[in-house]
């Protein structure tokens, strides 16, 4: 057995002569000391700072467990008692539990109570010590964090329920306007098939009409993609991207013959994510790169699947198309928004931003570089797999 | 019997092209209007302005456009004519009825009105009366 530290069987000697450090321990670490006689339980001896915590003066107390037995909470004497009992038929049991006190104030005291039985040669308890520690403070900032807990929680379940709510309300409003879109489109097409009688003012007004409730169709039709987006369980498996590509491709297979586009794979491998919401976003990419391509050259784009260091991934997709200012940057994932004209360049503006949804949706996002008449660059990033 | 035309000079800025041809139709039946400018993006309106703004009576000016929106559009106005002219007058004629829009169109003094899309005849009635009331005072 190691030797005791000269210092620490000093400090055991000097407790044992000189009362001073024994009272210096007491008043500097602890709220109170008790030291019980269970021969005759009815005297127990109470330090002045056992006292002093619950706001009495110690000169009014008796030397009697039924003083403090008044003043714990009833059920946590039954809790402390059944701790007592334990302890005293096997004293690898610990006494030791957080009680709570009532102050002479009418506050509550929340107290560490910690204690040891001191046996006879038969290993019968005939005395017990006893001591205090004050965990009000800690109690209460507990009390308080949790109740800041459960305050976000109801707020997050607040912003869960709304979020279903308008989630649920897009959806129904996109849904509901196109069984009149199509119908409109119905009437429009039957009018058309009659169009000899038309005067040239009515074709005019009947080709413009049925270029208009086209293009609403479409909103329809990108509204509901999105609001299906939103809160959708993402249900991720590995996704071949090569032949996820390879599909989306070959359904554009008309836009990309006609522009003359080239695309070129490089290393994609597989990845985990939702696979209709990660080709639904390519698909988004792809058209636009086609869409947005520079009026003297044709499209080139690059895909690329980059891991940095940190694993994460990084999809990106390269295009020499017309880029985008730098100065509308900001604004091509906002929803609605858009840098063309519906005649010049026809779309909805919600390609985008349901890409930047599916980013989200798998805890990641998606990002430009761009050069105005050079091209754009779109990085998909997704947080580290394995 | 011939309607006085009130609205000499109309501009109207907006992105679509199919409204263009359907408010033209509609302004014509209205009688009130001897001319109309139509623009499909505000840089060019902006532009037009510099150099006619005194022969215009009234712009109908679209809020939702790429490029240029229509508070991008004040703003410059602002800068180029300041915020006291008279001429033009410029009404606010968009499908936005959010009213943050209608509110930030208000603080500007060269906004006369805020009208929801579709325009009608009666509406340009109304503008004519309040370009007729703003050459009388």
């Amino acid at each position: 057995m190691a030797e005791k530290h000269y210092l620490h069987s000093e400090l055991e000697n000097l407790v044992t002569r000189d009362a001073t450090m024994w009272n210096f321990i007491c008043a500097g670490s602890l709220d109170g000391v008790w030291y019980w006689d269970l021969e005759n339980p009815e005297n127990e001896w109470m330090s002045p700072e056992f006292w002093a915590l619950f706001g009495h003066d110690p000169v009014s107390k008796r030397h009697d467990p039924a003083e403090w037995q008044e003043m714990i909470f009833k059920e946590d004497l039954e809790h402390a008692l059944d701790n007592f009992h334990k302890h005293c038929a096997d004293p690898s049991h610990p006494y030791d539990q957080i009680v709570r006190y009532r102050h002479k104030n009418g506050s509550t005291v929340w107290v560490r109570c910690r204690g040891i039985a001191i046996r006879n040669e038969d290993g019968k308890p005939v005395r017990m010590l006893g001591a205090h520690n004050d965990v009000t403070a800690l109690k209460l900032s507990e009390e308080k964090a949790n109740q800041q807990i459960g305050e976000l929680d109801t707020a997050n379940r607040e912003v869960e329920e709304s979020n279903h709510e308008l989630r649920a309300f897009a959806y129904g409003v996109s849904h509901d306007l196109k069984s009149p879109a199509n119908t409109l489109a119905m009437i429009l097409a039957e009018i058309n098939n009659d169009a000899d009688d038309l005067s040239d003012k009515q074709k005019m007004l009947l080709g413009m009409g049925i270029k208009t409730v086209e293009r609403m169709r479409t909103l329809i039709e990108e509204l509901l993609a999105y609001t299906r987006l939103i809160g959708e369980e993402l249900n991720e498996a590995e996704i071949d991207l090569d032949a996820l590509l390879d599909e989306i491709m070959t359904g554009m297979q008309t836009e990309i013959d006609s522009s003359q586009t080239s695309i070129v794979k490089k290393d994609l491998g597989k990845i985990l994510g939702n696979e209709s919401q990660i080709g639904i976003l390519f698909q988004n990419l792809l058209t636009n790169a086609i869409k947005y391509r520079h009026a003297e050259r044709a499209p080139v784009i690059t895909i690329e699947n980059r891991r940095s260091a940190k694993n994460e991934i990084e999809l990106n997709v390269n295009d020499n198309g017309m880029g985008i200012p730098q100065e509308q940057k900001s604004r091509i994932f906002e929803m609605f928004e858009r840098l063309h004209r519906y005649d010049e360049i026809a779309g909805t503006g919600l390609g985008l931003t349901i890409c930047k949804r599916v980013a989200h949706n798998h805890g990641g996002d998606i990002d430009v570089e761009s050069v105005e008449g050079e091209g754009s660059t779109f990085t998909l990033r997704l947080p580290g797999q394995d | 019997m011939e309607k006085k035309k009130t609205i000499r000079k109309l501009m109207m800025i907006d992105d679509n092209i199919l409204d263009h041809t359907l408010y033209r139709f509609l302004i014509e039946r209205t009688g009130l209007v001897e001319e109309l400018v139509s623009m499909l993006d505000a840089r060019e309106a902006l532009t037009y302005l510099a150099k006619n703004h005194e022969k215009i009576d009234l712009i109908l000016l679209d809020i939702n456009m790429p490029g240029m929106s229509g508070f991008d559009f004040l703003e410059e106005v602002r800068e180029m004519l300041g915020d006291e002219f008279t001429k033009p007058i410029i009404i606010m004629l968009t499908t936005s009825m959010d009213p943050k829009d209608i509110d930030r169109a208000s603080r500007y003094q060269m906004v006369k009105d805020y009208c929801n899309k579709p325009l009608s005849e009666q509406n340009i009635e109304e503008f004519a009366r309040l370009v007729a009331g703003s050459q009388g005072s």
